[in-house]
């Protein structure tokens, strides 16, 4: 850029060193003609400075400006006298503009290149793509898609960019996907069914997260294929295929029957005779039109299934609790029971739920309700819950046939043979009720069961005379009581020689309940190495607790979600002394009334050897699928607490009072066994 | 005086083994064809036992158990599935609902003889 301030200063000076010479001429000649010819001077200067500076500054200017705006080739024209050097330095800075210019170009051109060739690759691979493909922006609106997604959508032309992809398909499995993808950890893509907008098909769909640099979630790639025809006949199938296999139970019931009679009762008469031989001829012919029926059933429509995919019931549950806030009628739902995973449509059993919960709401002013998943002959069965009575068997399957308003079964009967199971309605005891789900079991994706340490076994207090162990707290029944249920993790097993917490996991159990949502979980940095042979058992490394705070910083954390609870563990004398003496140093006293899960088991089964943690959920059915962690240990030991609960008040025990002093007494036995 | 097994099912061919071999155990029996005419005729008289089919016409046989399990009048009856449902899921529903005992179709005849002396204590 041409410097017109810095022309400026350059002729002022020339300019105040001509007056100055005139000046200094004009002292030394005093007098008149001394100023006349010191004026004289002051003006050649000012002519001299004027012809060779200041025009060929301007010119530079001049020609500068037109460089930078109009000619960028445009090169200061020589002649340029005093401002020379400025017009030589311009030239060599323009000319390394001009250079990086053209580098800039370059790159550009070649990135722009770059990223055609890719897109035109990435062009050629979704249109060779049988699947469609749209890529969407966390907002749902459409950034890219291929030719075979419009080909799948009932309005091809309202599949746009910039579009919101619920113009083509049906929002909620979009959403429902997205959020669970979304809360996941890992990166595994959903597989679900979604319906066209127009509901006119069925369409098999893949989303994958897209995330940003940062790994924040972006948007997502959906993958589509036609199930329409392919679910059809699946669901087609299946229901001949139940009905023909029931229908064919009933034959061979007869024939076998009729079989057996004939054989075991000689002494028929002719005309009963006649009728048995009657039976059998029917039941044959008929027998055989059903096994071709089938047959040709198993031909026509034999093909793929319902897609199911493995769900957290966490999961399951918080999703349907957002849900049942929005019925009207409102339901709020609490989750209970220990984290598991079933295998099923997730969309169509979250309708099915909540088609439950609105009936439950509606027809027996239901306003609030518990969801447990229970593990029974190896299925989870989710049970609704609620104070109140069993809705009679004709009033449920009246509500299983009432049509659904989504899209994703017909009705919430289809939901349930799609997942080939059934529901009922029974007394769940204590004045409740439930509406019973059983569902297949899915693997939990990480299970790494571990053996635990046998940690020594310490009886050094007396539960039934603890301080906090008033009259008013031995009289509350069990199931009105708040329990808190922890496990800590160590160094090592010798607290006395200075081992420390690595670790604190605890759930709380109300109501009789596992509230699986109400844990408290923290690595502690234990300021001392981890030796390996504890870290095979809890898994918990020096570089997990680096930048872990202390006991001292944890404690009162955990003290103030214990607060008004009966604290409970599994050897609890061992877990009450790992944080003993830094709750000391810390100034808090964990003087809760205290129970102990181990000393429960010694008490109902005095008879068994194994009061191990892994040994009691074995006997219990149990499998444990949570992790083998303080928090996975403390909902294990909440899970044996319930049912321990539950055989307690079978043996007439159901206070707090009567059980602390029961669990003494099995502790003072088990003291005097292990002395001898 | 014997005792009494109401036969429950809409198929007459296995009503004729049914009935046939409950008569020849020495019990008093008589059929229902359809869910109202089990409720007709357990209000009529009280049988000891129902073999109870569960696919009827009218009302299902789970009905039929939650509705005589909800009577106190009835609490003392017995009741027999008797289903070509095969699934799991289906035996536990009906145990659930409060049946004795869950027979599949098809069965053996000398089985569920048995095992209806066994439960009515002859």
């Amino acid at each position: 850029m041409p410097t017109p301030g810095a022309g400026v200063v350059v002729c002022l000076r020339w300019f105040f060193l001509a007056l100055g010479a005139a000046v200094v001429l004009a002292a030394a000649a005093g007098g008149r003609a001394a100023a006349g010819i010191a004026g004289a001077l002051v003006l050649l200067a000012w002519g001299v400075a004027e012809r060779l500076l200041s025009r060929p500054l301007d010119r530079l200017a001049g020609d500068f400006t037109r460089a930078a705006h109009d000619d960028a080739d445009h090169a200061p024209r020589p002649g340029l006298a005093w401002a020379g050097r400025i017009g030589q330095a311009g030239a060599a800075l323009q000319s390394r503009l001009a250079a990086a210019e053209a580098e800039r170009a370059t790159a550009l051109a070649a990135a722009t290149a770059r990223i055609e060739e890719q897109k035109r690759r990435l062009e050629a691979i979704l249109l060779d793509l049988s699947e469609g493909v749209i890529v969407c922006g966390r907002d749902h609106q459409v950034l890219l898609f291929n030719q075979a997604a419009v080909g799948l959508v009932d309005a091809p032309h309202a599949l746009g960019l910039g579009r919101p992809v619920a113009d083509v398909l049906s929002r909620p499995p979009l959403e429902h996907h997205q959020e669970r993808l979304e809360r996941r950890a890992e990166a595994r893509p959903e597989r679900f069914v979604c319906a066209t907008a127009g509901g006119e098909r069925l369409l098999y769909a893949r989303m994958a997260l897209l995330t940003d640099a940062a790994g924040a979630p972006s948007g997502y790639v959906l993958t589509l294929t036609d199930a329409g025809g392919d679910l059809d006949r699946a669901a087609r199938l299946d229901r001949l295929l139940r009905t023909g296999i029931e229908r064919q139970r009933g034959l061979l019931a007869s024939l076998r029957a009729a079989v057996e009679t004939l054989a075991d009762a000689p002494d028929l008469t002719g005309a009963e005779r006649h009728a048995f031989e009657r039976v059998l001829l029917e039941e044959s012919v008929t027998l055989g039109e059903q096994n071709t029926a089938l047959t040709a059933a198993l031909d026509a429509f034999g093909g793929q299934a319902w897609p199911m995919a493995e769900i957290a019931t966490a999961d399951l549950f918080a999703l349907l609790a957002r849900r049942a806030a929005a019925l009207a009628p409102p339901v709020a739902i609490v989750p209970a029971g220990l984290p598991d995973w079933v295998y099923a449509d997730s969309l169509s059993l979250l309708d099915l739920l909540e088609h439950l919960c609105g009936q439950l709401a509606r027809d027996y002013g239901v306003d609030a309700l518990t969801v447990e998943g229970t593990r029974e002959h190896g299925r989870i069965c989710l049970d609704l819950v609620w104070p109140g009575t069993p809705v009679p068997e004709g009033t449920l399957e009246a509500w299983l046939d009432l049509p659904f308003e989504g899209r994703s079964a017909a009705d919430a009967r289809a939901v349930l043979e799609r997942h080939g199971t059934a529901c009922w309605s029974r007394a769940a005891g204590h004045g409740e009720a439930l509406i019973r789900i059983p569902l297949p079991s899915a693997e939990a994706p990480e299970t790494a069961p571990r053996a635990r340490p046998m940690r020594p076994e310490f009886y050094d207090f007396d539960l039934a005379n603890r301080p906090a162990v008033t009259d008013v707290l031995r009289e509350r029944r069990l199931r009105e009581l708040d329990f808190v249920v922890f496990d800590v993790e160590t160094t090592g097993l010798d607290l006395s020689k200075g081992d420390e917490v690595v670790s604190i996991g605890a759930v709380r159990v109300v109501n009789g309940r596992v509230l699986p949502l109400e844990t408290f979980e923290r690595l502690v940095n234990p300021g001392r190495p981890i030796p390996p042979e504890s870290v095979r058992f809890h898994g918990v490394t020096d570089a997990d607790v680096r930048d872990k705070p202390p006991l001292p910083i944890v404690l009162p954390q955990f003290f103030r979600f214990a607060t008004g609870a009966v604290l409970v563990a599994h050897n609890a004398a061992f877990d009450m002394m790992a944080i003993g003496r830094a709750a000391a140093a810390c100034g808090l006293a964990f003087d809760h009334p205290v129970l102990d899960t181990l000393l429960i088991s010694a008490w109902l089964d005095p008879e068994e050897t194994d009061h191990s943690l892994d040994g009691i959920a074995a006997r219990m059915g149990l499998s444990i699928t949570a992790r083998h962690n303080a928090l996975g240990d403390a909902l294990t030991e909440a899970a044996i607490l319930v049912r321990q609960f539950e055989r307690l008040e079978a043996r007439g025990i159901d206070r707090f009072g009567p059980l602390a002093v029961a669990i003494d007494l099995s502790a003072r036995l088990r003291q005097h066994r292990m002395a001898f | 005086m014997p005792a009494s097994v109401l036969v429950a099912d809409d198929d007459p061919n296995i009503v004729l083994s049914l009935e046939f071999l409950m008569k020849r155990a020495g019990y008093r029996v008589r059929v229902a064809r359809d869910g109202e005419q089990v409720l007709a005729a357990m209000t009529e008289e009280t049988p000891d036992l129902v073999l109870l089919d569960l696919m009827m016409p009218k009302r299902s046989g789970y009905d039929l158990c939650h509705v005589i399990r909800d009577n106190p009048a009835w609490r003392g009856v017995r009741v027999v599935m008797l289903t070509a449902k095969g699934q799991e899921v289906e035996r536990a529903k009906g145990m659930a609902l409060g049946a004795d005992d869950y027979i599949t179709k098809p069965f053996s005849t000398r089985e569920v003889v048995d095992r209806i002396k066994h439960m009515l204590g002859a």
